[in-house]
Order: C-alpha cells, then sequence, then structure tokens
C-alpha cells in the first residue's frame, strides 16, 4: 500500500486544486463527468508510466536485474480511478447556480432552439422534433445542481439544445479568453 | 478576402425564418463554436446597432463586436465583425414554392497571424465545413 500513497496524494491534490479553480470563479460552472474522464485517464496514463521507466528489482536472487512490477496498490488505484470515470461520465453538475436560475436558463435554450416543452415533476418534458427528452433539475449535495438529458441520443435537435445549455456556463477546465 | 457559401430548403415560410435569424440572440443555438451574444445596443433591425460575441475554438474563448449592416423584412439579413479578422455575414430567404431557400454567405480575411504555418486553404475548408453545419443546424430548429 505504501508505494501507492504518493500517487493518491498528487491525485487528490489535483482534484483540490481543480475544486478550487471551480469554486473561486464568479460565474457559474458546467462540471461534465467526461472532464473527470480525461482526468483520470491521463493520470493512469503518466502514472503507469512513470512506474514502468522507474522499474523495480525484484530480489538479491534476480542479480540485479531490474523488473517493472506494478504493487497491487497501484493495480487498485487505477482501477477505481477508472470505475469512477465510467460510472460519472455522464453526469452535468452545475456550481454557483440555483435551481430556479438553472431552470431560466433552461426554458430560454427550449425557446431558442423552438422545441415545445411542459414542465414534469422534476424536470421537464421536451419535444425534439418528433422525439421525446427528458429534462431533470435536481439537487445534490454540497449545493451543486444535477441536470440530465434522457432521451433523444438520436435526435440533431436534442444535441443543440444540449449544445446550447451547456454555452451558459464555464466549462470544467479553465479557458483563456482573446479579444479579437 | 475568401468566402463562403452554402444553403439549404427550409420547411418554413421566408417571414418565419428570418424573424428567427433576425433574434441574434438565437444565433449561438446554430452556430456551434459561437459561445454568447450579449450587450445589444439598440434594434438589431437598424443598422449600426452592435453587439459582443464570443467565440469558442479549441479550447480558446475569441471575444470581439459585430454590427448591423442591413435587414430586409423577410429576405435577408447582413452583419459584419468589426474587430479582429474582417468578416461579413450574409443571410438571404428566398420562397422556393412551400419551403424557403435559405443561403448563407460568409466573407472573412484569412487571419495569416493566427493561422502560423496552417495553409489558407485548410483555413477555408474548415470554414467551409462550419457554414455548412450552420445552415443544417438552421433547418433542424426550424423544421422541428
Amino acid at each position: 500500500m505504501r508505494p501507492v500513497l504518493p500517487w493518491i496524494a498528487a491525485y487528490l491534490a489535483i482534484l483540490l486544486v481543480w475544486a478550487l479553480i471551480i469554486l473561486r470563479r464568479t460565474g457559474p460552472t458546467l462540471w461534465k463527468g467526461r472532464s473527470l474522464v480525461a482526468v483520470n485517464i491521463a493520470f493512469v496514463l503518466v502514472s503507469t508510466a512513470a512506474v514502468l521507466l522507474k522499474g523495480r528489482t525484484l530480489g538479491d536472487g534476480m542479480g540485479g536485474v531490474a523488473w517493472c512490477c506494478f504493487p497491487p496498490g497501484f493495480i487498485a488505484f487505477d482501477l477505481v480511478l477508472i470505475i469512477v470515470a465510467v460510472v460519472v461520465r455522464n453526469e452535468w453538475l452545475l456550481f454557483r447556480i440555483s435551481h430556479a436560475e438553472t431552470a431560466a436558463i433552461l426554458e430560454r435554450c427550449f425557446k431558442q432552439t423552438r422545441a415545445p416543452w411542459v414542465r414534469r415533476p422534476g424536470g421537464y418534458a421536451v419535444d425534439c422534433a418528433g422525439v421525446d427528452v427528458r429534462a431533470t433539475i435536481q439537487p445534490t449535495l454540497f449545493g451543486a445542481v444535477s441536470v440530465g438529458f434522457a432521451g433523444g441520443a438520436q435526435s440533431k435537435k436534442a444535441a443543440l439544445l444540449r449544445s446550447l445549455f451547456g454555452k451558459h456556463f464555464h466549462s470544467s477546465f479553465p479557458t483563456p479568453r482573446i479579444r479579437a | 478576402m475568401s468566402k463562403v457559401a452554402q444553403s439549404v430548403e427550409v420547411k418554413c415560410s421566408s417571414d418565419t425564418l428570418m424573424d428567427y435569424i433576425i433574434d441574434i440572440t438565437n444565433h449561438p443555438a446554430f452556430i456551434g463554436p459561437l459561445k454568447s451574444v450579449t450587450n445589444i445596443k439598440g434594434d438589431v433591425k437598424k443598422p449600426g446597432t452592435s453587439w459582443d460575441w464570443v467565440y469558442s475554438l479549441a479550447g480558446v474563448e475569441l471575444s470581439g463586436k459585430a454590427e448591423t449592416i442591413r435587414f430586409v423584412p423577410g429576405k435577408e439579413f447582413t452583419y459584419k465583425t468589426t474587430t479582429g479578422a474582417k468578416s461579413t455575414f450574409t443571410y438571404r430567404a428566398d420562397p422556393a414554392g412551400a419551403k424557403t431557400k435559405l443561403s448563407l454567405n460568409v466573407e472573412y480575411e484569412v487571419p495569416t497571424n493566427a493561422l502560423g504555418k496552417m495553409k489558407a486553404s485548410v483555413f477555408e475548408k474548415l470554414n467551409d465545413a462550419e457554414g455548412k453545419k450552420v445552415v443544417e443546424n438552421l433547418k433542424v430548429v426550424l423544421e422541428g
């Protein structure tokens, strides 16, 4: 377990810095689960490459030949990162915004994409060119708002709606802005 | 100046089409890289009315200004960017039986500094592809 502790510490430090960047912004941020997929896969690749490059000596009986081996704790940690990434990949979380403000933005997006909608418990039922889409808004722990779009995976209108909604917020990662 | 010219037939009236397009706050709905349109100073239908825009490209946000050149109800809307690389966008609506032919024409200067070693023809192909997506997205929004 001890060989993996520095890697766990490094990963938690990355998450902490990331969280501070998001929470220090003045406007709302849309955190997408696929951003954690990118971070976790990058971390797994970098940590695996680092361990491979460093190498390991198995013992005196090997005559000083260096072997690479991965401690079981390291493998378990990488597996956890991959599993967590798969589980959260479709999550959308909004920070620094209320349920009511989120609903107002969603309704504006419905109007701008000319998608008729009706309120339903927990969200909306939206007609995306004949395809039913369910848009949900749910409170979560720590004051974040969870937003989901169910259905319409093949609908171009639903894709435009999701894309337009996402444009109203800061993205998961810092984005430099340049004046043209 | 380079050009983009794309067109598509849409199952709606030319008035419906132009009424939707003249509301420039709708533009982020059908222009993929366009993140926002804000700070609209006046009536967009009037020449000289300006607004701020933000484009998001390759993880970088580019902000600038644009203004109306001309609006003809039910027929045409033309505006130009007033900061950065010069470009002029023209949306035209021409009746085509029960449908409307939507045409998008864009004239722009190729920003050689920003491109670096990228060839102008590649840049033009990318913009042509983006123009095609814009008219197709408009068709999706207006016909659905």
